[in-house]
């Protein structure tokens, strides 16, 4: 099969992976209940939910690991059994394993001959950081060390389309912000990135749109913002000498709390509670205010599908 | 890029299998060497090279084949641009050099060595007999470990295999033309032992045969 023959499959502005109707299931237990997603050009989906939402369910259909049992799962415009729509595809699934005998510079050079046109070892490892890594043998590295190796291996090949699944568990602060920079590059080159997490500032920072899944639907949708919207209110702290309990009883207010000096509320209607604060209070210091966090959305989201 | 993937594969597989198929060689050697020296070290020499073959044979698709399902190397390679063909057909191949080679050295060996010392010439059919069906033994447990994930399984056909040797030479010395004739110095290929070598070829070529046929129809790997 020829790349022209690939291109053509998958004409400009068509999705590079699709789930249409996508119903699967283990046994009794429904994972997928005719999900309907798509990943576009050039963005970086996060899908997100609770564990046994269906995510990683949803990226193995379009591996091609799983067969929908109803519905159907394309790659690049084909089936994800084609070896050609794969090819086009890098992956970092949380629960695979290399090779553990092997060095990672001996699994990335593997990798990247599955691939036409990869990157150099060389220049794969320097992207994820993962030089000094090069010489150990996969069994060897620590938990953090084995997701760079997992990293390595799947960009080698310049994917149009990166699955990354919880990319940066095990990972210190250092190491996630240099694996968030690298999937920013890759993004930058052209590639499309689907990332799993279950650190929600983490698809804060990367995605351009977010999918929530829960017991195998897709219960919202939309950017960062979209899905923060959702879920209307702000947390506000401040040092203050008012009673919680009275606080709490203010309209708007959802919840008040004290820490020590510290207040700490959740309100609907935000401007009007800090208002109400600042004349409730002259000696009022330290106020913050801060949005609804895309958690807060998906706590709120994840609650009502339960 | 398909053959080159393949290759890729197999070497891959080799460059991990290797340190087991040399140490099988080693020990096999060892067997042959101490073998012409007594009657009770020609037993043990016999015994330990057969026990050589069966480690490899066992370790060796444990290490290759259960090991790389059960520490999910295999959904890892699947998720890769590899075809299930190009990692089934791999898989064949890696295991069958990795196993092939040394066991056929160790037989050609053990034949020269029969025939240039003063050890009864008329072994050599019951060794090839014997050296062929650890090789059904191995093809029928990489078959079965290829095709299915259940431990019971596996362990079953090790066990299986392991007896199967304990009845194959005493049955080959007893119910055979062989029977009273391994003290000859002349080799004889009588019928019923060449007929007992070929239906094993035939039953370990079968037996790769349908796993990979079934291998070939499995759509799901998680």
């Amino acid at each position: 099969m020829s790349n022209q023959k690939c291109l053509h499959a998958l004409d400009a502005g068509a999705p590079l992976a699709e789930l249409v109707g996508a119903i699967k299931r283990y046994g009794k237990t429904v994972a997928l209940a005719g999900v309907d997603l798509d990943v576009r050009r050039g963005e970086v989906l996060a899908l997100l939910g609770p564990n046994g939402a269906g995510k990683s369910t949803a990226i193995s259909l379009w591996l091609g690991l799983l067969q929908p049992d109803e519905g159907e799962a394309r790659l690049m415009g084909r089936s994800p059994l084609a070896v050609e729509s794969r090819r086009q595809v890098g992956m970092m699934m949380q629960e695979v394993a290399l090779e553990p005998l092997l060095r990672v510079r001996e699994l990335v050079d593997l990798a990247a001959s599955y691939y036409a046109n990869p990157l150099s070892v060389s220049e794969t490892l320097a992207l994820t950081r993962a030089t000094e890594l090069g010489d150990q043998r996969y069994a060897k590295l620590s938990a953090g060390q084995k997701r760079k190796a997992q990293f390595a291996t799947a960009i080698v090949g310049r994917p149009k389309l990166l699955f990354l699944d919880e990319p940066t568990v095990g990972l210190d602060v250092e190491a996630r912000e240099a694996m968030w920079s690298a999937i920013r590059d890759l993004v930058a080159r052209g590639s499309s990135v689907v990332l799993t997490t279950h650190y929600l500032e983490e698809a804060e920072a990367l995605a351009d749109r977010v999918v929530v899944l829960a017991k195998g639907r897709v219960i919202a949708q939309g950017s960062v913002d979209e899905i923060r919207s959702i879920v209307s209110r702000t947390h506000i702290s401040c040092a203050s000498a008012l009673p919680a309990d009275e606080v709490r009883r203010w309209p708007s207010v959802l919840d008040a709390g004290r820490d020590a000096q510290k207040l700490s509320i959740t309100a609907v209607d935000g401007e009007s509670v800090v208002r109400r604060l600042l004349a409730a209070d002259d000696g009022l210091r330290h106020l913050e205010v801060r949005p609804a966090a895309l958690a807060d959305a998906f706590t709120e989201l994840t609650k009502e599908a339960a | 890029m398909t053959d080159s993937i393949v290759w890729q594969l197999v070497m891959k597989d080799l460059r991990v299998a290797w340190p087991l198929a040399l140490g099988a060689l080693v020990l096999g050697v060892l067997s042959l060497a101490l073998s012409p020296w007594s009657a009770a070290a020609f037993f043990v020499g016999g015994s330990v090279l057969i026990v050589s073959l069966v480690l490899l044979n066992v370790m060796l698709v444990s290490m290759s084949i259960v090991g790389e399902r059960k520490d999910k190397v295999r959904l890892f390679m699947l998720s890769m641009p590899v075809s299930t063909t190009q990692y089934n057909v791999s898989k064949l191949l890696s295991s069958l050099i990795a196993y092939v080679v040394p066991a056929a050295l160790l037989t050609f060996a053990g034949v020269g060595l029969l025939l240039a010392t003063p050890l009864p010439d008329a072994f050599i059919p019951l060794f090839v007999a014997t050296s062929v069906h650890c090789f059904l033994y191995f093809c029928v447990f990489l078959a079965v470990a290829l095709v299915t994930d259940s431990q019971g399984w596996i362990t079953t056909v090790i066990v299986c295999g392991n007896v199967s040797i304990s009845f194959v030479i005493p049955g080959l010395i007893n119910f055979t033309s062989l029977r009273g004739t391994l003290d000859a110095e002349a080799v004889v290929w009588a019928p019923d032992v060449v007929a007992f070598i070929a239906i094993e070829l035939v039953l370990a070529a079968a037996a790769l045969a349908i796993s990979f046929a079934v291998n070939s129809r499995k759509t799901e790997f998680v």
